[in-house]
């Protein structure tokens, strides 16, 4: 089980993870000046060895975070919950809910599309042709695909949800 | 105050809401927004209307050119509300609140110049409201009667174009869109069956909390109205 769990390192690796002890060398000292410094050398260790090399733990959670904990931490509070309304009244022209102090989002609506086809500019006279053949060469129509006519649904857009009247 | 930009972009903000808000007269962004628009458009009429009574009004246009952009429509509009402001003093803008954004859930206001003659979402609202009142032969309560004259009283003749709007409202808003070419013959349909017209046939009941919605609190002999 265990040699199944360990990753397979090679025999240098395992060397690696060993702790790192002065090495004894046999022979003539040499003077101070010409030894190799080992600051550096170990610094470029660490930074060239992945971590588990390194010999140092990082700061990482212990344990993973337990179902109950999660919910309790995200779901119990109140203050996250979506908030009750009672700030509704209703309209006095449609008698639909709407928030005190705004505006009836449906009666606006219906003025606002009101608005929109007053001031639509008015819309292009179609040409007279006096042989109906010129038409139909000129503008022979046009065969929508079905992506194409999906596309005029527009069904990805989120629209407003309607007002419901007071009972 | 700075709506997250920096003052240059801040600047040219401003000056775009100012300037659409002057060309169209009504529009719709955060209310952080509106109120910044509001004081820099209260403070450009005030000073118009300074300046026409100084008749300096074309040094005055002068420098209105790097206050707003459009300048070739937005710059003689200021004549149009320095005559039509005459009565007012200040209050020359009117923010609603409206539900917010779908999307990214902000808060929205609609700003609007007071008394314009082609969108005035607050005044087409009143009018509704008395079209309802009026088709089921209702006596105005009274916040809507408060509101009908506030709304026409400094609006040249605006009476009669509350009682038009009312008329339109009434075929608009309230028939079930058959039949609507002859205005005469909508005024026989709506006389003979008011009920069929609204859909849900609404009594002069209180809103809910309180008939005024917070204006006009009455302090003594209040009625309590019984939350349903
Ligand atoms: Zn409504």
């Amino acid at each position: 089980m265990v040699s199944a769990l360990l990753p397979s390192l090679p025999a240098a690796g395992l060397s690696a993870l060993l702790p790192r002890l002065p090495s004894i060398r046999i022979g003539v000292a040499l003077p101070s000046f010409l030894q190799p410094t080992s600051n550096e050398n170990t610094i470029e260790d660490i930074n060239n060895n992945n971590e588990l090399d390194s010999g140092i733990l990082r700061a990482a959670p212990k344990k993973k975070t337990s179902h109950m904990k999660r919910r309790q931490r995200l779901y119990g509070p109140g203050d996250k919950h979506i908030k009750l309304k009672d700030n509704l009244n209703r309209c006095p022209a449609c008698g639909h809910y709407k928030r005190s102090h705004f505006l009836c989002m449906n009666c606006v609506g219906q003025i606002r599309k009101y608005w929109k086809n007053r001031d639509a500019p008015a819309p292009r006279e179609a040409e007279e042709f006096t042989n109906p053949l010129d038409e139909q060469i000129i503008y022979p129509g046009k065969t929508e695909r079905e992506s194409e006519k999906k596309l005029q649904s527009k069904d990805w857009l989120v629209k407003k949800p309607k007002t419901l009247p007071v009972e | 105050m700075t709506l997250g930009r920096n003052s240059k972009q801040l600047n040219h903000t401003l000056r775009n809401l100012v300037s659409s808000l002057i060309i169209h007269e009504h529009i719709t962004t955060t209310p952080a927004k509106a109120k910044l628009t509001a004081n820099y458009i209260e403070n450009l009429i005030t000073k118009s209307k300074k300046h026409a009574l100084n008749n300096t009004t074309k040094e005055w246009k002068h420098l209105l050119h790097g206050k707003l952009y459009n300048q070739k429509d937005t710059i003689p509009k200021m004549d149009l509300f320095v005559e039509r402001y005459s009565n007012r003093n200040h209050g020359f803008t009117r923010m609603l609140k409206l539900d917010p954004r779908v999307g990214d859930n902000a808060p929205q206001v609609a700003l609007e110049l007071v008394d314009n003659e082609n969108k005035e979402l607050f005044f087409w609202y009143i009018a509704k409201v008395v079209a309802r009142l009026e088709l089921q032969g209702l006596p105005l309560d009274d916040l809507t009667a408060k509101n009908v004259s506030k709304v026409t009283k400094y609006k040249v003749n605006g009476e009669e174009k509350f009682a038009e709007l009312v008329k339109l409202c009434k075929k608009e808003f309230f028939t079930n869109g058959e039949g609507l070419e002859d205005s005469n013959e909508i005024e026989i349909d709506i006389e003979n069956d008011k009920l069929d017209i609204i859909p849900t046939p609404l009594e002069n009941k209180p809103r809910m909390k309180s008939n005024t919605n917070g204006f006009n609190k009455q302090t003594k002999n209040f009625v309590v109205v019984p939350r349903s």
